[in-house]
Order: C-alpha cells, then sequence, then structure tokens
C-alpha cells in the first residue's frame, strides 16, 4: 500500500493539519501517492512523531503510546491505495474482555475501485489477501540504529517471518539470520554436488565422468557466488570502497555458529574488528543489508535521519541507492540534510514548520493549484547554497566574512586596473595591492567570479 | 516635518542646550512619530539597504492628527546613525534613521560610520562613493576614489550592512528579472523605474551599463 493522504485533527502540535501525498496535476503519475517523501522541519516539528504515526496507522507496526494518547491517535486518518483501490482508515482501539489490554481495529471509510464506489466487504477481502503476500510491510530505521555488530545466535530472530520490522525494537544486526539461511543452503547445495561426484567416483572407470561431474561443480561455483560474495559485489562493496574497505569473502568456519556477523577487510586483506568500525560503515552496512536481503515489494519504509555519520558523497547516493533494492515500495525519509532533501522532487518534500502560534503547518512550494508548473521551488535545480536558503530558509548561508571579502577583493581589483592603466603596476604601491589581492583570493578558493 | 510635537520638544531642548531625556525606544513619548516620520521620509525604505520595511502611503500628512501618530505594528528598528550620540543626545532628529532590524541587531549595532554615505548629508550622491557589482550582487567603493577613500567608503558598505547576506539575496531575487527586462527590451528601463518600489540605486547603478 502507500499513503496518500494524512490527516491529524490535535495531536501535540499537529492541528488540523491534512497532508497530501499524491504526484501534482501534471506530472506522469499525476494523483498517485508519492513514491518517496522528504520530512524537513526544525527539531521539534514532529519530523520522527510523523514517520511513526504513519506507520501505525498504516499496518500498526508501532505502539502508538510511543507517538500520543488513544483519543488522539484515532482521530488521525490515513488515505491510502492498494491495487487499484483508493480508501482511508482510521485505527480503533478496544478494550479486550479478560485482561485490560486494548486491541486495535481499522475503520474503514469510503472506498473507490477505479473511481467508483465498491462495498466495503469486497474491498477489505482485497486488502487481507493483498497483505497476505506482502512481508514485510514496514520496515522502520530510527535515527538511533543499534549499530551492534555481535551476533547472539540464541537470540536472533528471523526478521523473514515479521510482518513490521521495526529497528528500533531489535538490532539490524538480525538480519544475519537471512545470511546464515543462504550460506545454509549454499552449503547443502554444494555438499550435494560434491556426493554426485564421490557417487560417480565411486562407480565409474571411465576418468571423463569424473572430470564431468567435477566440471559441474566448477560451474555452480562460477554461476552461484556464495551468499557472502553475493552481498559483497551487490550490496556492501560499492559503499564500503568509499570507507577503504570491503567485505571479507573468504570464510573459514566449520558450522555457522563459528563465525559472527559479515567481517570487513581493508584492501591489503586485513580484518578489521567490530570496535575499529566507523559509525559511517555500520550505518552503511546496517541500513542498506535489511533491504538488499529483505527485497522489499510494496513495502513501506520509514528512515530517521538517513545522513547519519554519513559524508556528503554518500549523502548524495544513499536515497537513489535504497530506492534500487526495492520494488513498488513506499519511502518515508526524515532529515535535516539539504544533500539528502536535493534528492526529492519539490512535491516529494513535506516541510513543516511552526506558525505563529506553535501549532505545525506545511510549507507549500506552489501557488494556485497544485499543479507541476505552479511550484517556484525545485530542489533538482538548485546548488546546496541555495537548497539551504530555499528548502531550509537559512537567511545567510555565506558568512559576513566572506561578503566582505568579495567586497574587498572587488575594491582591489579595481584599483589594480587603474594602475595597470596608468602603468603603475610596477610600483611598490600596486605590489602592496596585488599581494593583498591575492592573499584574500586564496582565502575565497579564487571563487571571485 | 510632520512629527510636530516632537519637534517643538527637541528645539526647547536644543535652544535651552540641554541634555535629552534617556533613549529608551518604544517606551519614548514619541518614538512613533518619529518611526512615522521617518518612514513617511524615506519612501518606506531600509535607509541603508533601500529595502522595501513598510508601505510608506499610511503615514502621509493626511493621516497625521496635531502631529502626532498613533502607535502602530512596525517590524523595522529606529537606529542611532552615530551610536556615540545616544547616551547624551539620543533624540536627536539627525541621527535618527529606520533600518531593517537584522542590519541593526547584527551589523550595525554600536559601530560607527565615517559620515560618507549618510543618506541625509546635503547634494549625498550614492554614485560617487559607490559601484554596484551585479555578479554578487554587492555594492563596492566606486573605482574612481582615491584609494584611501576607497578603504573609508569600503568600511562604511559593512558597518551599514549595505550587503549584508538575506538582503543581498532579496535584492538579487528583486532585480535580476528587472535587468533581464531592460536588457532584453522587454520593458523599457522607463516603465521598470515607474514601478520599482525598493533598491533604487543597485538598479540604476546597473542599468546605465545595461
Amino acid at each position: 500500500m502507500k499513503v496518500r493522504s494524512i490527516t491529524i485533527p490535535d495531536l501535540h502540535h499537529f492541528k488540523d493539519l491534512h497532508l497530501d501525498l499524491t504526484y501534482p496535476a501534471g506530472h506522469p503519475k499525476a494523483g498517485k501517492a508519492l513514491d518517496k517523501v522528504c520530512i524537513i522541519g526544525q527539531s521539534g516539528t514532529g519530523k520522527t512523531t510523523l514517520l511513526k504515526l504513519i506507520s501505525v496507522i498504516s499496518h500498526r507496526s508501532h505502539s502508538y503510546n510511543e507517538i500520543g494518547s488513544m483519543a488522539q491517535i484515532e482521530q488521525v486518518t490515513l488515505g491510502f491505495e492498494f491495487e487499484d483501490f483508493i480508501a482511508s482508515k482510521r485505527i480503533g482501539f478496544e478494550d479486550e474482555s479478560d485482561q485490560g489490554k486494548k486491541k486495535t481495529s481499522y475503520y474503514w471509510n469510503t472506498i473507490y475501485q477505479n473511481g467508483t464506489e465498491v462495498e466495503f466487504e469486497n474491498a477489505v477481502s482485497k486488502w487481507i489477501s493483498y497483505t497476505d503476500v506482502i512481508k514485510p510491510a514496514t520496515i522502520y530505521f530510527p535515527a538511533d540504529l543499534d549499530y551492534k555488530l555481535e551476533v547472539e545466535h540464541d537470540d536472533l530472530l528471523d526478521l523473514q517471518d515479521l510482518f513490521n520490522i521495526d529497528f528500533s525494537s531489535y538490532s539490524a544486526v538480525n538480519t544475519w539470520t537471512i545470511i546464515l539461511n543462504k550460506i545454509q543452503k549454499y552449503q547443502e547445495e554444494e555438499i550435494k554436488i560434491r556426493q554426485e561426484i564421490s557417487h560417480i567416483a565411486e562407480k565409474a572407470t571411465d576418468i571423463k565422468a569424473i572430470q564431468k561431474a567435477v566440471k559441474k561443480l566448477e560451474k555452480w561455483r562460477n554461476e552461484t557466488p556464495s551468499p557472502v560474495q553475493d552481498i559483497a559485489d551487490k550490496c556492501l562493496d560499492p559503499l564500503l570502497k568509499n570507507f577503504g574497505l570491503r567485505v571479507k569473502t573468504k570464510l573459514d568456519f566449520q558450522g555457522k555458529d563459528d563465525i559472527g556477523f559479515l567481517k570487513i577487510e581493508d584492501f591489503a586483506g586485513n580484518e578489521v574488528p567490530n570496535g575499529l568500525l566507523s559509525t559511517g560503515t555500520k550505518q552503511v552496512m546496517l541500513s542498506a543489508l535489511p533491504l538488499y536481503l529483505l527485497q522489499p515489494n510494496k513495502c513501506q519504509i520509514l528512515y530517521d535521519e538517513p545522513e547519519r555519520s554519513l559524508y556528503p558523497d554518500l549523502q548524495r547516493t544513499i536515497i537513489d541507492y535504497y530506492l534500487s533494492l526495492t520494488t513498488d515500495s513506499q519511502f518515508f525519509f526524515s532529515t535535516h540534510s539539504p544533500i539528502i532533501a536535493s534528492s526529492f522532487e519539490p512535491w516529494e518534500i513535506v516541510e513543516l514548520k511552526f506558525d505563529k502560534n506553535w501549532n505545525i503547518y506545511r510549507d507549500l512550494y506552489y501557488e494556485g493549484e497544485n499543479h507541476v508548473d505552479n511550484y517556484f521551488v525545485d530542489p533538482r535545480y538548485l546548488d546546496y547554497d541555495l537548497i539551504l536558503k530555499k528548502i531550509f530558509d537559512l537567511d545567510d548561508t555565506s558568512t559576513d566574512m566572506r561578503t566582505e571579502a568579495i567586497v574587498e577583493l572587488t575594491m582591489l581589483k579595481n584599483q589594480i586596473d587603474t594602475l595597470k592603466e596608468k602603468g603603475r603596476l610596477k610600483t611598490p604601491k600596486a605590489k602592496e595591492i596585488v599581494t593583498r589581492y591575492k592573499v584574500l583570493a586564496q582565502k575565497l578558493a579564487w571563487k571571485t567570479e | 516635518m510632520l512629527a510636530t510635537k516632537y519637534k517643538k520638544w527637541l528645539d526647547t531642548l536644543n535652544a535651552k542646550n540641554e541634555k535629552h531625556t534617556i533613549y529608551n525606544s518604544s517606551k519614548g513619548k514619541y518614538y512613533y512619530d518619529i518611526v512615522a516620520n521617518l518612514i513617511w521620509v524615506q519612501a518606506g525604505l531600509c535607509a541603508y539597504s533601500e529595502r522595501l520595511l513598510q508601505e510608506p502611503a499610511r503615514f502621509s500628512p493626511g493621516n497625521w492628527a496635531n502631529g502626532v501618530f498613533p502607535k502602530f505594528p512596525f517590524s523595522g528598528q529606529l537606529d542611532h546613525y552615530d551610536a556615540t550620540l545616544k547616551e547624551q543626545y539620543g533624540w536627536s532628529w539627525d541621527n535618527f534613521f529606520v533600518i531593517d532590524s537584522d542590519i541593526n541587531v547584527k551589523l550595525k549595532r554600536t559601530n560607527i560610520p565615517t559620515g560618507l554615505l549618510k543618506p541625509d548629508m546635503p547634494h549625498y550622491d550614492p554614485r560617487v562613493y559607490l559601484e554596484y557589482e551585479r555578479t554578487h550582487h554587492v555594492f563596492v567603493p566606486n573605482r574612481l576614489l582615491e584609494f584611501p577613500v576607497q578603504e573609508q567608503v569600503r568600511k562604511d558598505i559593512s558597518c551599514l550592512g549595505i550587503n549584508f547576506q538575506p538582503i543581498i539575496d532579496i535584492r538579487k531575487y528583486y532585480l535580476e528579472p528587472l535587468f533581464f527586462d531592460v536588457e532584453y527590451q522587454v520593458q523599457s528601463r522607463t516603465q521598470v523605474q515607474n514601478r520599482l518600489y525598493q533598491f533604487f540605486t543597485a538598479f540604476d547603478l546597473v542599468a546605465d551599463r545595461l
């Protein structure tokens, strides 16, 4: 499912907030839910709350009491689409008779299929069969992702069994279960082929038959990289190379309990202990691996502050990279990073701001009708300086010192030109001005035009 | 002079050569009269940056009663051009300008300019002292000035916040489409000038070269 809108009547600073999360008119996907959403705003504007709220109402994936009271959450309406249905729903809390616990259920509003209103039962049965085949339905990456890389085999969760994956509740290192399963299957397959060779060798007098069987093993090995090699080649090494690292693919272990998490080595082959890996390295590994291994389809993926510990060059590519690991999914990112924001179309940015009463509103980037032609800000066309100004509302991205230096530099240049016209460039005064100019230009990285 | 009550009070003090009562900004009896009068004579502009602060029409002579203007919401600030006069002569008319509040808070503060760029000087002509560098949208000293005077002008440009970064952005965003129109004859210079409501000096200095 993809979220099309959210309406919050009263939750903390959110008062009568309605967010339209569809593509605007004039867009090739006009009227469809956004594929990715970037939530920005000053600290305290409720970005994380919004992420959690969306996942709670979508799939009951978070504990509601992290967000607000039951009465507040019950009022929130989520517009969404799945297959060719468009609907909206609210979450409700009911007493469970014996233990005083609350049971959640959904209240659906009007449902449309291809623009026509349909029976509730029809839509709900479609919804049930739709969600039956989706696993996981949500993946949530908190800002404070657990960077622990030590595997305790007895406590590992099988993430492939989970409908909602919430990495604020358990460590992302649980993805190791998926890799272990893959390694086990790989080893079983290898053993099977080796057994075939043994059988042939026992019976055959024909050396060619043995050679043929061995070739089969080689062919299988060539065509079927080990799971660790696969992760290295297709997921982590392209990212880890930014840190001068790669996945250690030569594994020397007997049983799956012998190994911890993936091992990382430098380009000289020296293994880097987990404790020495930077938080940026761990962030990349633990945020990309779950997507690569789970191959989410029609999933809702929520990242709080994906820029954490990442250098700007990686921030520039990480969003597209995450998207490439999924199919037909919807992403929600909450960020403070102008570099992350530059990966989004203007209608995909939800900028939350305080109004004069300290309530939250969405700062719109268009005037008049919500049409692509009416957007006056587009981060894809702006350099980072302008993104800071136009999207993040930073008044002065250039320091006063830089501006004053530009003025001084221009003045000095004019003086040098004047001296040149008068044929006085060789005078001590001229040399003094030229020296002053060059020192200042150097400080400005010669960005003088 | 529209704030006649204030003027009368000030003239009396000056005639007796008395020090002024302590300057206490908007708590002062004549504060809003002074501000309203300045907005009118400054055409609603920040005296230094020429950014429009407030529509001046509201402060026209017809809206005054007995030389007094009622209190009103005001987002700019009243600046003492020479801050050293604030203590003893804090209510001097000649030392007052209405300016952008950010400039006052972040740049001007107690900095004392040389007086070369004081906007109400008799025969003051910004063209004598300033050039406009369009690439960065900053004012720079006029290259025709003696080099030491250029240094003085440069310091005053800084002190008065004429090139304050947020103002530069607003100025660029406002002027560039107009420069384009004049350069490529979408509008004549006169047509643009008739609609111009801020940044007059920057426009003139660039339009001369288009």
